[in-house]
């Protein structure tokens, strides 16, 4: 898998990259704004996964969902969209779905809840897994069982 | 009217006037053609019941004041009692002589009550009085709703800038949260100590952070009394903290040029928010990007008296939302395109009163589609 993570915050930033660490993905690009995501989601092809915080300077989280999902090479590629929890935010949450956004979390995120959405969107995209991270995903799963979560 | 309109009469002289025409009798109320009218014989005795039915929650809508030429100077002074009891109220001279009662009563009237008193020359019909009765007890209720008008305008008002303030400082404190939370969740599986201690390092910076953020919400909190010698960079810099990611996501570049102006009398925490309410509309009329800067200059106003101007000159390379916006009306915002009283929309309203309650103003400069210039000005402390 390669990643995506495009935030303008430097510490949220590091924070997502150091979550997938954790469970296991290091391949792992990074963006401070929508314009530099897009440029690099479009010339790398290896991309399959995107993570985007939503307010950012010049092209917002929103925009390069839309610039994705409107791109015939990049709208399979599964997006993850970060955000505030506000009465505002959730109704971009409701224009976030109308655009297909494949999963959302609202900041403050902890590692749970983050591999959480990660794995449902793995799973359910059917993203192409070698078989080392097949087999991560697998144990994580199981992992989760164990702890009871759903 | 909502309910019987209230005249008080007062009958010192014990003339032949407003008593005699409605057959008054001071030992009880009587309710005449839909008003309910009280009778008092002094100017203390009036003063005395005006303040019980405000307490009571009741107002007198009309004072008829029975006056002699011999008894003005006395009569002048029960109007401006009644007056510091109850600003709203309107008052009917009864004289017997007109000529002189019009440049008599002029000096003795407050500009903004000017408009707040009429006369009644006897003798006069019970359709007379009772005409005069209607025409003023409308005037004085039209005044009154327009008033409690202003105040829910201004309710609102403030209920808008707390909103939009917390969703600010919320998003601004859920970032922090994330920082502290996940740099907290990485410690816990790190085995290196190094590495700890620099996630250390970013909780503690976010918690310095979220302690500055703090402090100034609560420096929000001022009282009337909190006035001090200051520079007007303080209360910029309390609302630059508060906004200042803001800015930054929405591509907003924010300088600032200030001269060297003197320190003036202000309040921190009210200032404070004129300057974040100014930055929130100045991003909402933006598409997208553009530029705040915000600078000083020395400036007379209100008759020559000298102060200084904080202007905030907006711009936008996207052009501002123009007039046909369905998100907000400019001619709010502009307070109708030529008058600078009306700046009731998007916060402004609320602000323009902190300004004015510094002895200065806010108001619009400049609009158009590229560009808007925003100023408040403050008087310098030798001309308070």
């Amino acid at each position: 898998m390669h990643f995506l993570v495009v935030d303008d915050d430097d510490d949220c930033r590091s924070t997502v990259v150091e979550y997938l660490s954790a469970m296991g993905f290091n391949y792992v690009s990074i963006a401070r704004n929508g314009v530099d995501a897009f440029r690099i989601v479009s010339h790398n092809p290896t991309i399959n996964f995107i993570i985007s915080d939503w307010e950012m300077p010049k092209v917002s989280g929103i925009d390069l969902l839309r610039s994705c999902k409107l791109s015939n090479n990049l709208k399979k590629i599964p997006f993850l969209m970060i955000t505030s929890q506000t009465s505002f935010e959730r109704m971009k949450i409701i224009q976030a779905g109308k655009a297909n956004v494949d999963q959302y979390l609202l900041k403050p995120f902890n590692l749970s809840v983050f591999q959480e959405r990660v794995l449902s969107i793995i799973e359910n995209s059917k993203c192409f897994l070698d078989h080392q991270e097949a087999k991560l995903v697998s144990k994580m799963r199981q992992m989760q069982k164990k702890r009871g979560v759903k | 009217m909502d309910d019987l309109a209230s005249i008080l009469v007062i009958n010192e002289s014990n003339g032949a006037g407003c008593m005699d025409v409605w057959g008054l009798d001071s030992s009880e109320v009587q309710s005449i053609e839909g008003f309910s009218v009280f009778l008092v014989d002094s100017g203390e005795q009036a003063v005395e019941v005006v303040k019980s039915k405000i307490n009571g929650k009741g107002r007198f809508y009309i004072v008829f004041l029975e006056v002699t030429q011999e008894s003005l100077d006395h009569s002048f002074s029960i109007i401006l009692a009644i007056q510091a009891a109850d600003p709203t109220v309107y008052f009917v001279i009864v004289s017997d002589s007109p000529h002189k009662l019009g440049s008599s009563i002029n000096p003795w009237i407050k500009d903004e009550f000017k408009d707040q008193w009429d006369y009644l020359i006897r003798p006069f019909t019970k359709v007379e009085l009772l005409q005069k009765s209607i025409q003023m007890a409308g005037a004085c209720l039209q005044k009154r709703r327009l008033e409690q008008l202003n105040r829910q305008i201004l309710l609102v008002d403030r209920y808008a800038c707390i909103g939009r303030l917390a969703k600010s400082v919320g998003h601004e404190f859920s970032n922090i949260l994330q920082r502290i939370i996940g740099k907290v969740d990485i410690s816990l599986m790190e085995t290196e100590l190094e590495t700890i201690f620099n996630h250390l390092k970013i909780v503690l910076s976010a918690t310095e952070r979220a302690s500055i953020i703090v402090r100034n919400l609560q420096s929000f909190y001022s009282s009337e009394t909190d006035f001090k010698i200051e520079s007007v960079g303080v209360p910029l810099e309390v609302a630059i903290s508060l906004m200042g990611h803001e800015l930054v996501r929405n591509s907003i570049d924010f300088e600032r040029s200030f001269s060297n102006i003197p320190s003036i009398r202000l309040n921190v925490g009210s200032l404070s928010q004129v300057f974040l309410n100014i930055m929130i509309h100045s991003v909402r009329i933006m598409h997208k990007s553009g530029k705040i800067l915000a600078a000083t200059e020395l400036a007379t106003r209100f008759n020559d008296k000298y102060g200084v101007n904080i202007k905030f000159y907006v711009s936008s390379p996207g052009g501002l939302l123009n007039v046909s916006s369905d998100e907000f009306d400019l001619k709010c915002f502009l307070g109708g395109g030529s008058s600078q009283s009306n700046l009731y929309e998007l916060g402004l309203a609320a602000s323009r009163q902190i300004a004015l309650s510094h002895g200065g103003d806010l108001f619009v400069e400049q609009f158009d589609n590229n560009a808007a210039t925003f100023c408040v000005w403050l008087p310098l402390l030798s001309e308070r």
